[in-house]
């Protein structure tokens, strides 16, 4: 990202600066409205507003340092979930499930490797790193079952997958980090926790 | 994430290809699929093409007149991973500079946070830049960091995906020392 870059506008502020801003903090970082709108089409950063996903509250810290955050809102397309951005005919696969796929395929590609007429995606090798290194679980088929109660009460299926990829230790940390749950958090708070509990049995050791 | 998405797909073999046995048909016909799915590389819609996954079923061949290619409509599942703003993921820093860094995630290359995104961390130049809390957390290369998306860029004529991150947000930030991803 570079000052002056081609479809690059402010990203914080006033939205129609243009000049390459030379601030005592340097230079700034422009990205354009529209060059990086969501692919669902949603509409765009409006001014002085950053599309982030931001989260209220400040409790708990999955990772040794991470700080607090002040107070901010969540953006319109959080609370419309991650579904905007997929296409209708797809399922949503786990990284744990994903990473059992991709292994069995690796397995029988030493075989088929052999034959140089079978071409492997160019993705596959770091699709497959992702997929186990991200894979938190020993039973994958086992998480998705535990997971699929909240299904019955409103959560989506890429929710679920978020959760189950997350490896979120409290129920806080399920909803700070999908505020897309937070309009079913009285109905579901209970469950997350019990569910949150089952999967602790089946995370892999660090 | 990941997404597992059924396709259907015409597959062209041309006349030399064709073979007498329906076996060796079929193996000419998966072999062309994999090569067009391997040529692929990603879409804007379903992201970057991991791996075909299941056969479900190959139809009858057509004729195209003039060039004696034989189409076969075929049907298959295939794994994809396609990044959304929204998601939390965890990627690796690859590239540190003064405004923010770079980082990867699975087949994405092209992620990345500015400093403006990243609460309470300052630069600290060197060598091996990196940024740096008041908690002495930071942010290096080779350093896990789990971020949200808060939006994303398909660059057609590379066929790739660009993304912006943050860290603003509870449970965001390094997860760990420099590991594998």
């Amino acid at each position: 990202m570079e000052k002056g870059g081609k479809g690059y506008s402010s990203l914080n502020k006033g939205g129609k600066d243009d000049s390459p801003a030379k601030s005592a903090k340097g230079r700034r970082v422009q990205f354009a409205e529209d060059s990086f709108d969501p692919i669902s089409g949603s509409s765009p950063m409006s001014g002085g507003k950053a599309a982030s996903t931001q989260f209220k509250g400040g409790k708990g810290e999955k990772v040794a340092n991470g700080g607090k955050s002040t107070g901010s809102k969540s953006s319109k397309s959080s609370e419309f979930g991650i579904e905007q951005e997929l296409p209708k005919n797809v399922k949503c696969v786990m990284n744990c499930e994903a990473a059992d796929i991709l292994q069995g395929i690796q397995d029988r590609m030493t075989m088929l490797s052999k034959d140089p007429a079978i071409k492997i995606p160019v993705s596959f090798d770091k699709g497959l790193q992702y997929a186990k290194s991200n894979s938190h679980y020993t039973k994958s088929e086992s998480v998705r079952s535990i997971l699929e109660p909240l299904a019955d009460l409103g959560v989506s299926e890429a929710e679920l997958c978020v959760i189950g990829n997350v490896c979120p230790q409290t129920s806080e940390e399920v909803f700070a980090l999908i505020p897309s749950l937070k309009v079913r958090r009285s109905t579901i708070e209970g469950l997350v926790r019990e569910i949150l509990r089952e999967l602790g049995k089946l995370k892999k050791p660090m | 994430m990941f997404l597992k998405v059924q396709l259907p797909w015409n597959v062209i073999l041309s006349p030399e290809s064709l073979e007498a046995s329906d076996l060796k048909l079929q193996e000419s016909i998966i072999i062309r699929l994999l090569d067009d799915f391997a040529a692929k590389k990603a879409t804007k819609d379903l992201g970057y093409y991991i791996a075909v996954t299941t056969l479900k079923r190959i139809g009858e061949g057509k004729v195209r007149q003039h060039t004696g290619d034989v189409l076969f409509p075929v049907v298959f599942s295939a794994l994809t991973f396609k990044i959304c703003k929204g998601e939390i993921l965890e990627g690796v820093v690859h590239k540190v500079m003064k405004h923010g860094v770079f980082l990867r995630c699975g087949p994405v290359e092209s992620l990345y946070l500015t400093n403006l995104k990243m609460p309470d961390y300052r630069y600290v130049p060197g060598e091996n830049p990196y940024f740096l809390n008041d908690k002495m957390s930071k942010i290096g290369k080779d350093v896990v960091v789990r971020f949200v998306v808060i939006g994303t860029k398909w660059m057609e004529a590379d066929r790739e995906f660009q993304a912006l991150v943050s860290l603003e947000g509870d449970y965001l930030g390094p997860v760990s020392s420099p590991a594998e991803i």
